[in-house]
This record gives structure tokens, sequence and C-alpha cells, in this order.
């Protein structure tokens, strides 16, 4: 994160805290190796020689550079279309999984009303489905509804996939937040939504960054829903579009990888804007007590 | 329908405050009653509030769910083939054949076993990596933590499918950094070590790619719980003596608790139906040694001749998992869900 | 399974009925219409070969089809091998389903005995008398043909010739296994240095290659016993155990890599020169030395194809690969489907497809290939071949890797007659049922 923990600012810099400090980034340092180095495994595949991807000889560091891997990937079939039907269906998605998210999250985590038990257990027991076993079933209703090949249809199930875990994960934010807050504000003439948009939604920001990134994540990769709703290649989503390199006579790793990393990037952007938001969460005042 | 639990305490706020927007404007006159109430009463909406903020989220889900829901039980009842599937006849009912037939497969039991166990190990290391990172992450200084974190969001970013294959090359008996790099030990000799041979040592690789895949969304997300944290109160129970662990475990895991317990429920919920790795790490055909319920079900739906068979694994495995989702909903009615 | 077997083709059949006689319910578009009044759409899956290896044919049959029927709309989507039948599955259960589906030759039966496919009249497809027989099996049940043979791939040993010239004075790959044995112990010495060098790469449960020699002995994995009407697994028989020995022994004697895996990666190691021979599709001898398909473009013009030696002097014989095309029983237009097929399949489209190293789906055209260098090899390869079972339970027999499993016993040490009666064991109990 960019920003900085208020509590780092405060710390005295005490030799003792120092050298724990350095023990921190020293760990930091290790979880940034190992966590990293398949990344740069693959955008050292996507850029050196494919003679030297599977070469007995590993070398960790590519011994030339080029792009054509990102060439040839762009230049393949249905790269674009596949362009437009993830920039159509992800962030319509993402934001509509929000929306009903934090509406139903700020019901369960404010409100005590009857079936909220009910609604509780049905939201875990809906993660509990199989999507494979389901596949079928899902695919014939989507059918019936004129669904195939349609945007609608990836948006409205994504949606529905994001929806429990969000409302749960949002609910866990929003209960952190004092009541008293809200309550203020509405003697300062709030409606009890407006007092949640402008107070409690503010708050929640790590929660819905985090949340929101989760729904991005999931619904930017799916493959195999995408692969068999949406018949024509034209409406291939990316992940489906990058499958496509894998035929039968050999698989373009070079250009997989290329192709790869023109996937991620979008998800890591969005990220990094809204990891300040992440970062920065509750104001020390704002606190309860 | 029946009421909503409203019931406003009879000190409640003066009309200004609680009547919404029709007395908004004039609020100013209302003197802030905030300090006099100790617990805020949650059911403070008007009546139909809360189930106006549930019902699209509802039927959203309902919409999506329920048919296919439906099916798939109906279907665990029949011998559903593909000829039925394309011709729209109607297929044998079978009670509980598919399920009995299930359950005296000793493969089966064996399957499952070896899901549960791969589950337990993979939440536990997800869990308490992530959990370690997140705090870690907390602590150190601004530069690192931003390496850190452009790391986990450039793994979380990276689709399974490509994370999957690069474990594999790096695994592999012949080309792989791993034997290349573990040799390079004294007394150690992994060339041509084939990985996959022993089950163990193969789930082991499999495990590495799934938590090396899951440790993102868990570091960050409880990263993001971190921040709700109070520093005061951190603060303060450092100046009542309070060590780094009961810190730990009296103020910081109670405020991050929902969160944690959601993270692990999903966690639990994905390693148990862990299915893309697997396949894609045996090359598109998993051997009988490797298959967990995901795949199990998996293959039994669309690689036999009836559907019916998997989704009746695939609903077992559902009832399986309830039992943690049971477990998961007394923990927070015990709580009292109002924290 | 035979009982079962016409039940189902007997409901096939009443679908693809069916589906005629719903035809022509939409007045001009009809298949009574003039071929220039039509105007329906008809889909194609192809897989995604024919868009990356062979995209030129199907825009040169398209245009061809289009000067009879120039209203229709050909609508080619092209399929990834993956989960393209998780998707055909699916697909034929709603209202859009492709027209002409290409599937693999070993998958085929699933749908044909599902009732999936319109019966198909050989007499429409050009060179329809001479179809090659490993083809033409996976398409033909009961007597009745469901789909039409699309290509072929053969397997034949795909060596370095550089390394061979180098180690034995000869460019050629020898022609008995004998001579070549002596090659390899040549090459073995000669390129011994490197301990990861293998003359011959054969991996341990490349069981395509093991059930090749099992053929050459006149052995099966099953057959089927016309008496009690169901397969039986053949594997204990002696000849199957004598060749599955006589693979054992060639990966024990000349692999010098990891002996345990797949034949996945072993184009990989011709491209990093750590063998001399390797046995493969022939289209793979490309892949070795194309640049973007992480070959070795180093060893372009140096990798070279021929039918692999087998046992007492003949040629190992090969498994039949390919594809096949089948008409989907629910579509509506089944008369274009098939003059579209006719096209595709026509010996014109059969000698572009030869340009592409890949084999025509008839015998009378792989004769005429012998007098193409590049092509020679592998259409002489198909001398004797070899096909699965088609049995009801193969693909789980398959999916379950009970072949592989067996041929890995076998070189941990397992006696071969053990190892054999093992995999009989569970080939039996799943070969007839096709759950």
């Amino acid at each position: 994160m960019s920003a900085t923990a208020p509590e780092n600012v405060r710390q005295r810099l005490r030799p003792d805290r120092k050298n724990r400090r350095a023990g921190y980034n020293l760990a930091g340092l290790l979880v940034f190796v190992v966590m990293a180095f398949p990344v740069y495994w693959m955008v050292a595949t996507a850029v050196r020689p494919p003679r030297e991807i599977r070469s007995w000889d590993q070398t960790l560091w590519p011994s030339s550079f080029s792009l054509d891997g990102f060439r040839t990937a762009i230049e393949m079939n249905f790269f674009w279309s596949s362009v437009r039907t993830s920039l159509i269906v992800a962030p319509v998605t993402v934001l509509a999984a929000m929306v009903l998210a934090l509406l139903a999250a700020f019901a369960i985590g404010r409100f005590r009303f009857y079936g909220r038990r009910a609604l509780l257990i049905v939201l875990v027991l809906v993660q509990l489905l199989p999507p494979l076993a389901m596949l079928i079933p899902l695919y014939l209703q989507l059918n019936a509804m004129g669904g195939l090949n349609q945007y609608w249809s990836l948006i409205v199930v994504y949606t529905v996939a994001a929806l429990p875990f969000s409302v749960w994960m949002l609910r866990g934010f929003i209960i952190n937040i004092p009541k008293d807050l809200e309550e203020s504000a509405m003697v300062d003439g709030c409606t009890r939504m407006g007092a949640f948009w402008r107070v409690v939604f503010p708050l929640i920001g790590p929660g819905v960054a985090a949340t929101s990134v989760f729904a991005l994540v999931n619904t930017w990769n799916e493959y195999l829903l995408a692969y068999v709703v949406m018949q024509d290649n034209e409406r291939w989503t990316l992940p489906v579009w990058m499958m496509s390199m894998t035929t039968q006579r050999g698989t373009n790793y070079g250009a997989l990888m290329a192709a790869s990393i023109l996937i991620a990037l979008p998800v890591v952007i969005f990220f990094m804007l809204v990891q300040r938001k992440m970062a920065t969460g509750l104001t020390s005042g704002a606190v309860k007590g | 329908m029946s009421a909503p639990t409203t019931d406003r305490p009879p000190e409640a706020s003066p009309p200004g405050a609680t009547a919404g927007s029709a007395a908004g404007g004039d609020s100013g006159v209302v003197p802030p009653p905030v300090r006099q109430r100790r617990r805020p009463d949650p059911g403070h909406g008007r009546g139909i509030l809360p189930y106006a903020l549930v019902l699209p989220a509802l039927l959203a889900i309902a919409a999506v769910y329920f048919y296919p829901l439906f099916r798939t039980v109906v279907m665990s009842f029949q011998d559903y083939r593909r000829r039925h599937l394309w011709s729209g006849d109607a297929p044998d009912w079978v009670g509980f054949d598919q399920f009995t037939n299930i359950f005296s497969d000793s493969h089966f039991w064996g399957v499952t076993l070896k899901t549960v166990v791969f589950m337990v190990v993979c939440v536990v290391l997800t869990m308490s990596l992530g959990l370690l990172i997140a705090l870690i992450m907390q602590r150190m200084s601004a530069w690192v933590r931003l390496l850190v974190t452009f790391a986990l969001i450039t793994a979380w970013a990276m689709p399974v499918i490509v994370a999957t294959s690069i474990f594999r090359w790096l695994s592999d008996s012949e080309y792989g950094l791993f034997n290349n790099l573990l040799s390079r030990i004294p007394g150690l000799d992994f060339r041509g070590h084939n990985w996959f041979l022993e089950t163990w040592q193969g789930f082991t690789v499999i495990a590495a790619v799934v938590v090396w895949g899951a440790i993102p969304f868990v570091a960050v997300t409880l990263y993001a719980a971190l921040t709700q944290v109070p520093k005061e109160l951190v603060e303060a129970a450092r100046l009542d003596g309070a060590g780094p662990l009961g810190i730990f475990t009296n103020v910081v895991f109670p405020v991050i608790k929902p969160v944690f317990q959601l993270v692990a429920t999903l966690s639990v919920i994905w390693d148990f139906n862990v299915f893309v790795q697997i396949f894609l790490m045996r090359g598109n055909n998993v051997e009988p040694q490797y298959e967990v319920l995901g795949i199990y079900s998996f293959q039994l739906a669309f690689q036999s001749a009836s559907f019916s068979q998997g989704t009746a694994v695939a609903l077992v495995a559902v009832l399986l998992l309830s039992g943690v989702a049971v477990y998961y909903l007394r923990q927070l009615m015990r709580r009292g869900e109002v924290e | 399974m035979n009982r079962k077997l016409i039940a189902a083709i007997g409901a096939a059949a009443l679908l693809g009925l069916t589906a005629c006689g719903s035809d022509g319910n939409d007045g001009s578009t009809g298949s009574d219409a003039a071929p220039e009044d039509r105007s329906e759409t008809l889909t194609v899956w192809l897989m995604g070969e024919a868009d990356s290896t062979w995209p030129h044919l199907v825009e040169q049959v398209n245009e061809q089809f289009a000067e009879t029927y120039p209203n229709v709309k050909v609508n080619v989507q092209y399929q990834q091998w993956g989960d393209k039948t998780t998707k055909l599955d699916a697909a034929l259960g709603g209202d859009q389903f492709p027209d002409i589906v290409e599937l693999g030759n070993t998958e085929t039966m699933q749908y044909i005995l599902n009732g999936a496919l319109a019966e198909i009249d050989p007499a429409d497809y050009e060179n329809s008398d001479t179809w090659l027989e490993g083809l033409e099996t996976a398409c033909t049940a009961d007597g009745t043909q469901w789909c039409v043979p699309y290509y072929a791939g053969s397997r034949l040993g795909i060596y370095n010739a550089e390394m061979f010239e180098q180690a034995t004075g000869s460019a050629e790959l020898p022609q008995t296994e004998e001579e070549l044995r002596e090659a390899l112990d040549a090459l073995a010495e000669e390129f011994g240095s490197d301990d990861s060098f293998s003359a011959l790469y054969l991996p341990g449960r490349y069981w395509y290659a093991a059930m090749s020699y099992v053929s050459a002995y006149g052995g099966a994995i099953a057959e089927f016993d016309e008496d009690a009407g169901e397969w039986r697994a053949a594997l204990s028989t002696p000849e199957a155990q004598q060749g599955i020995e006589h693979f054992t022994e060639l990966v024990k004697t000349y692999n010098n890599g990891d002996q345990t895996k797949d034949e996945q990666d072993h184009g990989q190691v011709m491209a990093n020169e750590k063998s001399a021979l390797i046995y493969g599709p022939s289209w793979e001898a490309g892949v070795i030395v194309s640049e973007e398909n992480e070959g070795n473009p180093e060893l372009d013009g140096k990798i070279a194809v021929a039918p692999m030696p087998g046992p007492d002097g003949q040629v190992l014989p090969t498994f039949i690969g390919g594809s096949t095309l089948g008409i989907i029983g629910k579509s509506k237009v089944q008369d274009l489907a098939t003059d579209w097929i006719a096209l595709f399949t026509s010996a014109e489209s059969m000698e572009v497809l030869a340009e592409t190293s890949t084999l025509p789906n008839n015998t009378a055209q792989l004769e005429l290939l012998s007098g193409n260098p590049d092509m020679a090899a592998s259409a002489a390869a198909l001398e004797s071949s070899w096909f699965t079972p088609i049995a009801p339970g193969w693909a789980t027999i398959e999916q379950q890797g009970v072949l592989q499993n067996m041929l890995l016993e076998v070189l941990r040490g397992t006696p071969v007659e053990e190892a054999t009666a093992e995999a009989d064991q569970k080939i039996d109990e799943l070969i007839n049922s096709d759950v």
C-alpha cells in the first residue's frame, strides 16, 4: 500500500523497534519473492525465446527478449471481440453485485427483521451449490430464457455467484462501524439511507474495495460457463479466447503467457485504483468509544 | 406478512430524528442525544425497509439458482442420460439407487477421505499463512508493503490455468526448475524425479498451487479487516502491559473474526470443491489416485453415460459441506449476531 | 450390449425420422425450395485446428457452397478440445445447436449410441468406397453409417537424421527393428556423454505405442465375443503380453530420461536434442522445428519421418487417430449439412488437407500421396493399423488410465502376467457397461 498506516508514524524508532521493523521487512521480502516468483515466471516465459520455455537447461533470466508473443496473441482471431465481451460483462457484474450486496448487507447488519436468520443461512447454503453439477440445468434455463449468446446471461449468473460472498463480507465490515455514527448523522437530519450513504459507506471503503476485487477476479477469469453459454466465437470472453491457443497440435506458450498478462493487467489496474481505500480504512477519530 | 421486529424503545430519539426525510430540515433544533443511548437498538428502520433492501439480492439469487437446483435434485433420483437431455424423453425414476450405489462404492469413500484431508491441509495452510502475511503487512515499511501488495495482487489476477501450467513445468521431472534447484543441495538428487508417482507428493504440488493461489485473497481481505481494528484499543492494551499474543487474541481477533470466519468458510468450500488445478495438473486426464469429489463428480457426469451419478455425488458433497456451514452458523448465532 | 445398442440405434433412427418429418414446415425455406431460394443458417462446429492450420480450406468450401446456396448463411464456430463435449452435450439439450459437428474418432460412438447423430448415406460423399477403415468403423454402428470420416493421423518414427548420420553413417531410419537396435546402440555410444540422452525416447506410459507392439504380435486390448455378445479383455493373451514386454524392454533399454512419463513432452525431448528418435503423429515433426511452438528452428531440415520398424521385420502397426463429421439428428437443414460435408470432404478438399501434413480420409488418395516425399511415410505407416475397441465402456477405461497404470506396474517390476491379469479384470468390469 502506498499510504503509511497511522501507527507507523507514531512509532518511535528505538533500536529494538528498528530491529523488529527490519525483521518484518525481511519476512515481507520473503513473501514477495515466493508470491511473485510464478508471476515472474509467467512474464519471463512470455518474453523469452520459445525454445527456452521447456528447455532442459532452465535459466532464471531469459537469454533474449522479444514481444513476439504479445503480437501473436493480439493478432489472433477473436481477440478484440473477446476484449469487448469481457469489458461489457465484468464491470456491469461488479457494479450490480456491489449495489445489491451493499443494500442487503446493510439490512442484515443494521436491522432486526423477521427471516433474517433464514436469510443468513440461505446465503451460506447458496455458496455450497455445486456449479459443475448444475451446469446443464443452468444452461437449459438460460436457453429457455433466450440467454444463449447474450451478455446479460453471463452478467446475471456472475452477479448472483458473487452475491452471497459479497453480502457476508460487507456485513462483516458494516457491523464493525459504531451505530452511534449513523445516529448522530440522523440527528443531524439525515434519513436512514442518507446516513448510510454519507457515514457508513465511506467507512467501509476497505470492505467494498476488497469485495469488488474478489468479484472482479472471479468474473474476469471464469471459463466454463462462458464457453458453454457463448456459442459464437465472437462472443467469447478473454479466458475462453486464451484457451483457444491450446490445440492438439501443441500450444504456443509464449503467446499464451502474453495473453494471460494482458488478461491480468486490467485486474491489477483496478486493484491499484481501489487499494488506497483499503489502506486508509478507519481514521482513528471515527472509532467507537 | 408479520411485522419486522422494529420494537422502538420508548426513550427513542425525538421525532425529528426517526421520522426520516419529513422532519429532516429542522434537525438543528434537536440536541444530540447520542451519548444518552448506551445500546442503540438495531431495529431502527421503517417496517418495510429491510425487506426492500434484501429483496433485489434475494430475487436475483432465486431466479438464477432455484430451477437448476431443483433440476439437479430431481436428476439425482433418475437415470438421466444424454439421450434424455437431447430428445426430451422422460428418464426412468430410480429412487435412491444412485445414492445407494455411491455409498456402497469403496472408491467413493476413499475419494471423500482424500478430499477432506486435502481440504483441511490446504485451509489450515492458507488461513495461517494469509493471516500471518496480513499481520506483518501492518508492521513493515511502506515500500516493502507496496512490494508485497503488488506481488499479492498480480498473483491473484493470474488466471488459474496459467498458474497451474507454470507449476506443472516447475515440477516436471525432466526440465523442471524444482528438481534442478533441489539437486543442487548437497546430498539430494532429484534429477528425473517424477512428483506424480507417489500420490502424496503429487498432492503436495497441487496443494502448493492451491494455497499459493488462495493466499492473496485471504491476506488482502484480512488486511482490509485489520484496518478496522481501533488503534486506541491496541495502544491501551499495550499500556496495560498486554503482550503481542494477548493483544491479538483480546483486541485484534474479535474485530476481524467475522471476516476471518467468512474467509475460512469460503476456503473450506473452495478447497473442498477443488477441480481446475488437479484437472490441468494431470493433463486433463486425472488418474483415479488423484480423484477428489469435484473431479469424481465431473467425470461421472460428463465422461460417463449418465448425468445422474455425477449430480448425486455432487449433492452428497453438498450435504457433507453443509456440516461445516451449520458449524459456522452456530458460531454466529452464539455470538448473537449483533457484534 | 447388443440389445442395448440396437435399442439405442432404434431411438436414434426415430429421432432422425422426426427431424426429417419436421422439415419443410417453414414454407419456402424447406428442402423442396430451389437452392437459390434457401435462406437458412447452417451452423458448423469445427475444432480449432481448422482455424489455425487450414482456415483457407474452410473459406474455399464456403465459397463453393455459396455457389449453390447463395442465400444460406454458413456459420462456422471453432471449438476447443478441452471442454467441447461438455458444450456439445449442453447445446444438444437446448434450441441452439450445430447442424454439423466435428468429433474425435474415439468420442464419436458416445454420440451415436445416444442418438445425437443422423444417419448418413455414404453415396453422397466422394471416395466413400475407400474410406479409411479405422475412421469408417468409428462411424459405424449396427451396419449403419452415422458420420463421415474427416481426416486421419498415423504415428511413425520421427528422427534426427543428422544424429543418425553421425553415429551410423546413414541418414535413413533403418527398416527393420534389428538394424534399428544396432543404430540405437551406435547412437547411445556416440551421444552417451550426456547422461539424459535417449537414443530412442519412449516414455513408459505411452499406451498408444505399447498397444502398437501388442497389435504387432497379433494381440488386442479386447475382443468382441460374438457368442456371448459382449467384449472381453485380451491383454492376458500370450500375444499381448509379448507386445507389452517388447515395449517395456525398449523403454528400459533406450530411455535415459524419466521412464514414468506419458508422451506429452516427447516433442520437447527431440527439440532439446535429448533424443534421436521418438514415435509420434506425423505433424509433430513440424512442431519440433517450429519456433513458436517452443520448437528448435536449428533442427529445421534435420528432422525426418519414416514408418517405425516393428517386430519381425514388419512396420509397426499404428493407431489411427482422426476426426469425423456428424450431422445432428435434430437439425432442420440436414440436406444442406450433407452438401456442405460433401464439399468439405471432397477429393479436392482432401488435397488441401494433405498440404498441411494431414492424412486424407480415404485410401485412394492415400496411395497417390506415396509419391509425395513429405507424406509418403505417414501414408505408408497406415499399412497396418489398429483402433481402440468400439465398446460402450471404452471411454471410461481410457479415462481411468487402466493401460497406463498397467505399463507403470510392469516398469516398476511387476511380472507382466500379474499386471495384465489385473488390467484385464478392470477392463472386463468396465468395457460392457455404458455407465
